[in-house]
């Protein structure tokens, strides 16, 4: 009986082994498309009179610890806190406010655990992990978030609002220590290389059509926008130069590669290869940085600009392991009203043998000598012991 | 008693290892994506109005579509333009008007309302026209729900990122690469040429053909204003007749939109507010060529749709979270877009099916409800279910919680009629607005078949 019953455990253990072994070869790269195990959020930011306000939520129906660490882009250093979900549990915190445990508070909801406020002017990142009721990493892809960065300078009435879904990373087997292996087996491991399509730096072409290129010089509109010089009655002239709407895009990165515990920063270096409308391809490159980089595309280029108005940019790092991240596109007219959208960006491979920039979809596509088309790199997230 | 045990053992075992493969095969079938290149591009909601005539702010949306990749050679996307508006009915007093909603399509003249002359025709610009009443419309005709397609065609070359604005599209000759052939050698060499003209232009070099835009052609959305979809499907340029790409480089299509308004007609002095949002995409997977004319999201030929779209909002009439310090706290205000994957493009049978929502507030409480999603769906959350946002199960008056949950699965029998893919829109103080995509869970919906005409 006890030999049947080991005989049992052990064709359980045997399928339920191969179940992960599977599962570790299907699963891929990360997503902001599904709920993960570990949420990246790659931009938050408190700098001036911007703010953010993040959105964690259980979508699973077993209750759920989670382990949180902002992660300051200057310094790199860490502070976490902790999170426990109800099944199916949205939550909510201004990052600038933190969350405090008070049902009496004026904030109607469950609170899910004492939130810290980040200090003014914090620009960063924060990372959630799946844990279990010890604290130890657990997989159950529970968890979704999102991230809305909001402006007060121009009154609510007028706030330039952006919102992106967290990078989720998928668990697949992890054996609950600290140290958090994404190379595919343990987690889904990271995107070899991201896509941002984005808007040159220059005059918004929504804007211009609408009727706002430029200012008026002289009459009795002047100062006001305009797009012809019948604007600006009776005798003042439409100037572009005055004034004009603009538009760019600041694109923000965290690398995949996250020592909590040690505080070691990750020196990651950014290749960018980047495309305009009549295929003029340009190459360009981010500086080395600890852990945390937010750009302006052009300023990848040295300052170039697009020849044309919209442009496509692949973004691979060449050394300090992979990363994940996020756009921000900033519109103003030529009064420097300003709105701004963020948007999660695309993944894509690279050659595995090709020190440039050699994108790739599968195999094929990689010129001969350039090794195989490679989707993910591995990286490691460390954990500080709890 | 053993071998009886070890059966029921070893059967236990083989239970376990296929509901492991089941999980397995919904948890690894790859469903719909935001982020990864595709073969089928959906942008649920494009919205032009450039005269502020619907929508309360001057809008229009610029669409980006691009190749992925390098090597990829052309590639050509078959577009469908699916123009949702709704129209006045021919007894309104605009006939074939574009309308939101039947306030929007009054009756013509003006008639009486209580006092002695009570439903007597009357003129509004007569102060004393009805005594002791008031001279009004006398109602509102029908807002007819409309659903047409247009569509194009578009080339895009190996490196090319293409961008258009949805009011306005690309002509022949507005593309950033119109000549189909370069001059090699000769006294131009790299000039643009035509390789099918009769005339050498290349002197004594020649002209070889070169990738280019020649042979597309976008036209502008077919009204202003205007609101519905866009879905492009990845096509084989060299297939005669024209056909979907199935051959390896079938998912090389990614795309995002930005919607763009002004509070005011010129973008002079008001607010400007920019959203912006990645295509859903729908990847290829194995060649099939037993139904011509047909590309099935089945999991098989093409990625199914998710059964299930996760969506979390802050609910609707919610203070803003970061204005709560003020005296005059703006409330938030979230729309959703849906649109089904299936669609009849042949026989101009839009695809419809019936979205259920299921809403947890943060202290784990479930409200449901649910709505026919019929070719476009797009409505504040919290009239999704009343005519009252106050009293709806989306507001935060009767969640008593800022944020929520929302799972939504779509129900359908039809071949177009079951899977869902959307966009959410919230917007703080009814005017800054920001633009995301819904997640997803495991599991895949039924067939959603395209029929392309």
């Amino acid at each position: 009986m006890r030999t049947t019953l080991r005989m049992h455990a052990g064709w359980l253990g045997l399928a339920l082994s191969a179940c992960t072994l599977i599962g570790g070869a299907a699963l891929a790269a990360t997503t902001t498309d599904r709920p993960g195990s570990i949420l990246i959020f790659p931009k938050v930011v408190t700098t001036g009179t911007r703010d953010t306000v993040i959105q964690v939520t259980n979508t699973g129906n077993m209750p759920g610890d989670v382990r949180c660490f902002y992660l300051d882009g200057q310094t790199c250093l860490e502070t976490d806190f902790d999170l426990s979900l109800t099944r199916q549990q949205p939550t909510v915190w201004d990052a600038q406010q933190g969350r405090r445990v008070n049902p009496t508070d004026p904030q109607a909801g469950l609170d899910p655990g004492l939130v810290p406020p980040l200090p003014a002017n914090y620009a960063g990142a924060l990372v959630c992990v799946e844990v279990d009721t010890s604290d130890k990493p657990s997989v159950r892809n529970q968890l979704k978030g999102e991230a809305t960065i909001v402006d007060k300078s121009q009154g609510f009435s007028s706030n330039s609002v952006g919102k992106y879904n967290a990078v989720a990373v998928q668990g697949i087997s992890s054996n609950g220590d600290d140290t958090l292996k994404l190379d595919g087996t343990e987690y889904s491991a990271c995107p070899a290389s991201l896509v941002v399509d984005f808007n040159g730096r220059g005059q918004d072409r929504v804007i211009q059509g609408i009727g706002n290129g430029g200012r008026c010089v002289g009459g009795t509109n002047a100062g006001g926008g305009c797009n012809s010089s019948a604007q600006c009655p009776p005798a003042g002239t439409c100037s572009p130069a005055s004034g004009t709407s603009s538009v760019f895009t600041r694109v923000t990165v965290v690398p995949c590669n996250l020592d909590f515990s040690n505080v070691t920063k990750a020196n990651v270096t950014l290749n960018l290869l980047r495309s305009d409308e009549t295929e003029v391809t340009l190459s360009g490159a981010v500086p080395q940085f600890g852990c945390w980089a937010s750009f302006v595309v052009e300023d990848a280029f040295g300052g170039t600009q697009l020849a044309t108005a919209y442009g496509s940019a692949g973004l691979r790092s060449v050394t300090g392991g992979p990363v994940v991240g996020v756009a921000e596109s900033f519109v103003a007219d030529s009064l420097a009203n300003t709105a701004s959208a963020a948007v999660d960006l695309h993944t894509r491979g690279v050659c595995s043998l090709n020190a440039g920039n050699a994108y790739c979809n599968r195999d094929q596509d990689c010129p001969a000598g350039s090794g195989t088309c490679v989707f993910t790199q591995a990286a490691v997230i460390q954990l500080p012991a709890h | 008693m053993v071998n009886a045990r070890r059966i029921v053992s070893v059967a236990k075992a083989g239970l376990t290892l296929g509901v492991c493969l089941l999980g397995l095969a919904s948890s690894t079938r790859a469903l719909s994506t935001s982020d990864k290149p595709a073969a089928i591009l959906v942008w649920p909601k494009i919205v032009v109005d450039t005269n502020a005539l619907i929508e309360p702010r001057t809008t229009d949306t610029i669409i980006q579509l691009g190749n992925a990749l390098h090597n990829a050679g052309l590639k050509q996307a078959h577009c469908f333009y699916v123009n949702a508006n709704s129209h006045c009915s021919e007894t309104a007093a605009e006939p074939g008007k574009v309308c939101r909603d039947a306030s929007q399509c009054p009756l013509p003249g003006t008639v009486c309302v209580g006092g002695s002359n009570a439903g007597q025709p009357c003129d509004p610009t007569n102060i004393d026209a009805c005594p002791n009443g008031a001279c009004v419309s006398p109602g509102n005709a029908n807002c007819v729900a409309g659903w047409s397609e247009v569509d194009f065609e578009v080339l895009v070359t190996h490196d090319q990122p293409l961008a258009w604005k949805a009011s306005a599209g690309l002509k022949r000759g507005e593309f950033p690469i119109n000549a189909s052939g370069v001059c090699v050698g000769g006294s131009a060499p790299g000039g643009a040429c035509d390789p099918r003209s009769s005339i050498n232009t290349c002197g004594t070099g020649a002209c070889q053909a070169s990738d280019s835009n020649a042979g597309s052609g976008i036209p502008p959305v077919a009204e202003d204003p205007f609101v519905g979809t866009l879905k492009c499907i990845q096509y084989d340029p060299k297939s005669n007749p024209p056909a979907p790409d199935q051959g390896s480089t079938a998912n090389e299509l990614i795309g995002s939109a930005s919607i763009e308004a002004c509070s005011d007609t010129i973008c002079d002095g008001g607010t400007v507010d920019v959203e912006r949002y990645n295509a859903s995409g729908v990847q290829f997977n194995v060649a099939d060529n037993s139904h011509p004319g047909e590309v099935h999201l089945d999991g098989s030929q093409y990625q199914a749709c998710p059964s299930t779209l996760i969506l979390d909002n802050i609910f609707d009439n919610a203070p803003d979270p970061l204005s709560a310090a003020t005296d005059t706290v703006p409330t938030v205000i979230t729309d959703l877009t849906l649109v089904p994957c299936g669609d009849d493009f042949l026989r101009q049978d839009p695809g419809n099916a019936t979205a259920q929502f299921l809403v947890f507030n943060e202290f784990e409480q479930r409200l449901s409800t649910s709505r026919k999603v019929d070719c476009f769906f797009e409505r504040q959350l919290s009239l999704i279910d009343t005519s009252n946002s106050l009293r709806s199960i989306f507001s935060f008056s009767v969640q008593g919680t800022l944020v929520g949950q929302t799972r939504i699965r779509g129900v359908g029998t039809a071949a177009t009629g079951h899977g869902l893919l959307g966009v959410a829109r919230a917007s703080i103080g009814g005017v800054a607005g920001v633009a995301y995509n819904l997640q997803q869970g495991t599991g895949k919906s039924g067939i959603d078949i395209i029929t392309i005409p």
